[in-house]
């Protein structure tokens, strides 16, 4: 990576690496494997950048590459791509943040929890669709059409209601 | 009244800003030598890596030094031949597959770039299946050949391992059915974590099974309904 580049790639991810934390917050639950994971999506992003097309805006190319590394990291694949790094100064300086986790209320907790009976790739649209994007941008980061986009987010989102009333009135959902 | 997801996402929104805000304040933490370590973990990755190779080369050149001073004699030469096959064989197979996943573009669409490491996750069983298969055919043929390499004896002059040979590739290929069979019969009663359990799964093809329903799962998702 030529020195403008890793510049480039710097301010990017500075301004970008909170997307990290939401993915991560989305795919794991254990503490320990969120900072796991949050490292391998920075490795990843990093290694990957020779690939970037800066046509595509910087957020939607940051979310495919720490979603496919979730998907392949609740698959067991991710470390056998990039093999078991230790847990080094980076490592710590990302366990010091974990702010989803700490400040997320009641109603988000029951959300993941939620979030977690979903599979790998429904989880990808409910975070894309928390957090603000289109079926068009959903569509481009999951490589699905809009409609198609539209029609899944309609289901998982019923699914997901049912399950707030579930675990709200839990004395009702088993009648 | 229950709560709307309109609302969870408000809240979900407001978290992200949280968010945002502490990262700002973090932002040092980030510092330009932190490429360069990441640029160091690049070589150490993977479990072909440069040692592996090293001794990969060091074995095809021993053996090809081997086939040279052995030409005028065919037993031995032969020998060696298979035993050179099989280790560039497997060698360049495990280098390909190591090249894939370093290869692998993660700022690929979820279902392209999911797809494509369910491929190479078939592709890795079925080398590994090979090599672990073919193995015990050729486990023993190292020893004929390091033995005539390094103390210069013949082992196919003795009637008693030309014996012993024989009846290791006939064990050999009675053990690659007999393998599968145990495989699928019993595999499933090894504990999970196990080594044992992963050859097992290996090698009845219960891996590959589950590599082709992610494949299946993915082509459905990428259609319009399912």
């Amino acid at each position: 990576m030529s020195p403008p580049d890793k510049t480039r790639f710097l301010a990017l991810f500075r301004d970008h690496r909170a997307i990290l934390y939401k993915v991560a917050f989305g795919y794991c639950r254990n503490r320990e494997d969120r900072v796991d994971l949050v490292q391998e999506m920075a490795f990843q992003l990093w290694r990957s950048f020779r690939h970037y097309d800066s046509r595509v805006k910087f957020s939607t190319w940051a979310y495919r590459v720490a979603m496919n590394v979730a998907i392949s990291h609740l698959r067991g694949e991710s470390r056998r791509i990039r093999d078991t790094l230790p847990l080094d100064e980076l490592a710590y300086e990302f366990a010091a943040d974990d702010p989803l986790a700490e400040e997320a209320g009641d109603n988000m907790r029951v959300l993941r929890l939620l979030i977690d009976e979903l599979d790998e790739l429904n989880r990808a649209l409910v975070l894309l669709y928390f957090e603000g994007h289109s079926a068009e941008e959903i569509a481009e980061i999951v490589g699905i059409s809009p409609g198609n986009v539209t029609t899944r987010m309609n289901r998982v989102k019923n699914k997901l209601q049912r399950g707030f009333a579930r675990l709200e009135n839990p004395q009702e959902a088993t009648l | 009244m229950s709560i709307t997801l309109e609302e969870l996402r408000y809240e979900w929104t407001d978290l992200s800003r949280r968010l945002d805000e502490r990262l700002q304040l973090s932002a040092h933490l980030l510092r330009d030598d932190w490429i360069e370590r990441q640029r160091e973990r690049m070589w150490k990755v993977g479990p072909f890596g440069k040692f592996s190779i090293a001794v990969w080369i060091a074995t095809i050149v021993l053996l090809n030094i081997f086939l040279a001073t052995h030409a005028d004699q065919p037993a031995l030469f032969f020998t060696a031949l298979i035993l050179d096959m099989w280790v560039i064989a497997t060698g360049i197979t495990q280098v390909r597959q190591q090249q894939a996943l370093r290869n692998l573009d993660f700022g690929l669409p979820l279902l392209e770039l999911q797809a494509r490491v369910e491929a190479l996750r078939i592709a890795r069983i079925r080398s590994f299946n090979f090599a672990f298969l073919t193995g015990q055919i050729v486990w023993w043929i190292p020893f004929v050949v390091v033995i005539a390499g390094a103390c210069g004896s013949n082992l196919y002059m003795f009637p008693q391992f030309r014996i012993y040979a024989a009846w290791n590739i006939a064990g050999g290929i009675a053990f690659i059915p007999l393998a599968m069979w145990l495989s699928h019969r019993y595999g499933e009663r090894l504990s999970r974590s196990s080594i044992m359990r992963q050859i097992a799964d290996s090698i009845a093809g219960r891996d590959i099974a589950v590599a082709r329903e992610v494949l299946e799962k993915l082509r459905r998702f990428g259609g319009e309904t399912d």
